[in-house]
């Protein structure tokens, strides 16, 4: 018994060493506020696009940066990926846990500098996993692998 | 015999027991540490809406004392309260688990309550007054933010009565498989979304001022791809892939850059102008320094000049450089005469190993490049030089064209200089000698 209890709590702290989200590294550069930004948009492009093409990687980010300027949604990119519930890998905490993808932080960059393959998209969402209606409903821009980007309701009317 | 397998059995049932004791302990701990953060989560909901609420409460004290106002300070003070708490509420009503509910007039307040403080207070700051006009806007305002305040309690009530929490509208989800409302939390807020009255505001979409011609197909399109990537190529990869609509329809093309990895770039329908390009690769070592990057990216842009907006061929010259994983941003802004034309910049990516031109982005260049009529400027540099704080130390001094806050374009004096070790680039008004602007922009050339 007292074996086995050992072992679970080794187990357990093992477990939880894999889990503890890394800190952040303190930043004291003058571009502070754009390394920050980085290193999240990096983290949700990972996450949520980390095996999609590049340019699919470049549409997830710029959509989050499109949200930041439109009126439905905060205005700063920390706002927009903790919006409850609007990024799946947010909600359950993979953003933290999967390994980053090597090209990430460029897309996020590249993203941050001005590319968008999706001419300003603000929602994405993979066909396979949504049923829901107002989503599909959505004027569609562009498939990206297994992702669709599209425009929000009345953005161009 | 008998006894020693009795006495096993018991020894077996007696930690059978036990463990189940400690499973349900363990169970009821974790049952109370779920309740912990469920109820920290709803905390955060609950706090999030009543700071919505305040703020409501302060955009309409405020707007109230800009109804009877006459003084041109307290005006602007006001003013900037109100679009301060308009931009707090917008966060805060971002940050409820209303993700799948669509509150359109409420997010449209609270923005055009933004936009009109933000004018009305640069007016006032401009030596004008409010007119009538401005006036019967003001007073439509307060009449909105009235309701808001009084209907958004009604909301609070519904919350504080304990018959929904924001959580469970975010754990049921706010609509049943009928589509109709099953939580009145939500009810109560759609139905004080629906009685918002808000000025129906057109949605700023993006003009391209470049972007000119007929329309192209989507072969056209391709070969002006073919033509633009060029030698990055491999011949004969090159596919059209989609359209893509937006504030400026596209055609996407992508083939296979020489290094082996997908090229994929973008062209206008309209005109068959290049928007952008990518191909993603990340060197793997540096042998390229600065100079040698920069001028990799002028030698590709002089190269297509003529092919941009499909007419004058024009000089572009670097203005920034930043470098991150071996890749160099490099942004390139046309000349006019010694004016430098910054509205128009286009962004080249220079891969620092071999000098592979990995990227290439016009939107800024075809939303405000045109044939402009640039005015004489009435301050000579001197004067212009006079103009900035005196502890900064001029590096030098050109002209430029800018856009200002209100997204117009100005001829100014580009200042250059430094002071406590910080750069700085002091936008100086060619015609009035105002401060346009001021930056700090990184790897300014």
């Amino acid at each position: 018994m007292r074996r086995f209890l050992f072992l679970f709590a080794a187990a357990l702290v093992v477990a939880s060493t894999l889990v503890v989200a890394p800190r952040p590294q303190p930043v004291m550069s003058q571009a502070a506020w754009e390394k920050d930004n980085l290193d999240l948009l990096a983290r949700v492009v990972n996450a949520e696009a980390g095996g999609e093409p590049y340019t699919g990687q470049v549409a997830v980010a710029a959509v989050i940066i499109n949200r930041t300027y439109a009126k439905g949604f905060p205005s700063t990119i920390s706002g927009v990926v903790y919006q409850p519930d609007a990024f799946e890998s947010v909600s359950v905490g993979s953003i933290w846990w999967l390994p980053m993808a090597p090209t990430a932080r460029q897309a996020a960059t590249d993203a941050l500098n001005g590319w968008d393959p999706t001419n300003g998209c603000l929602y994405f969402f993979e066909p396979s996993k949504t049923s829901n209606a107002w989503m599909w409903s959505l004027p569609q821009a562009i498939t990206i692998g297994r992702h669709i980007f599209a425009y929000g309701p009345d953005q161009w009317r | 015999m008998a006894n020693v397998k009795h006495t096993q059995r018991n020894v077996w049932l007696g930690l059978l027991g036990v463990g189940l004791a400690l499973v349900a302990l363990w169970g009821y701990g974790q049952m109370l540490q779920k309740n912990r953060v469920m109820q920290r989560a709803e905390g955060g909901y609950q706090r999030a809406f009543h700071q919505l609420i305040d703020h409501t409460v302060n955009i309409e004290s405020n707007l109230a004392h800009l109804q009877v106002s006459m003084d041109r300070r307290q005006q602007i003070a006001d003013l900037d309260r109100v679009r301060l708490h308009a931009t707090a509420a917008r966060e805060e009503l971002a940050q409820l688990p209303l993700t799948t509910v669509r509150l359109g007039k409420t997010t449209a307040f609270f923005g055009s309550l933004m936009d009109t403080t933000e004018a009305l207070a640069l007016k006032l700051l401009d030596n004008e007054q409010l007119n009538d006009q401005d006036r019967a806007k003001l007073k439509g305002m307060h009449d909105s933010a009235l309701y808001a305040r009084d209907e958004l309690y009604t909301v609070s009530q519904v919350a504080n009565s304990g018959r929904m929490r924001w959580i469970d509208a975010e754990r049921l989800g706010a609509y049943d498989y009928t589509g109709a409302t099953k939580n009145p939390l939500v009810e109560n807020l759609l139905r004080f979304d629906g009685g918002l009255k808000v000025d129906p505001k057109p949605v700023s979409i993006p003009v391209y001022k470049a972007v000119t011609g007929t329309d192209v197909t989507a072969q056209q399109a391709a070969d002006v791809a073919a033509r633009f990537v060029g030698d990055l190529l491999q011949p004969g990869t090159l596919k059209p892939v989609h359209e893509v609509a937006g504030d400026v329809p596209t055609y996407q093309l992508e083939g296979t850059a020489r290094g082996g990895q997908p090229l994929a770039i973008q062209v206008t329908r309209k005109g068959g102008h290049p928007l952008w390009m990518l191909a993603q690769r990340i060197p793997a070592q540096r042998t390229l320094d600065q100079n040698q990057a920069i001028a990799r990216a002028e030698e590709f842009l002089k190269a297509r000049a003529s092919t941009l907006d499909g007419t004058t061929p024009l000089a572009f010259m670097p203005v920034t450089y930043q470098e991150s994983e071996n890749v160099a941003l490099v942004n390139l802004a046309p000349r006019e005469g010694d004016v430098v034309l910054y509205p128009d910049t286009i962004r080249v990516k220079v891969a620092l190993d071999n000098g592979e031109i990995l990227g290439f982005q016009a939107r800024d260049f075809l939303q405000h490049h045109t044939a402009r009529q640039l005015p004489e400027p009435k301050l000579t540099e001197q004067e212009a030089r006079s103009k900035v704080n005196p502890s900064l130390q001029v590096q030098n001094v050109r002209k430029a064209l800018i856009l200002n806050d209100r997204n117009e374009e100005v001829l100014t004096w580009e200042v250059r200089g430094a002071m406590d070790n910080h750069a700085y680039q002091v936008y100086v008004n060619a015609q009035d000698g105002r401060e346009e602007r001021i930056e700090q922009a990184d790897g300014k050339l």
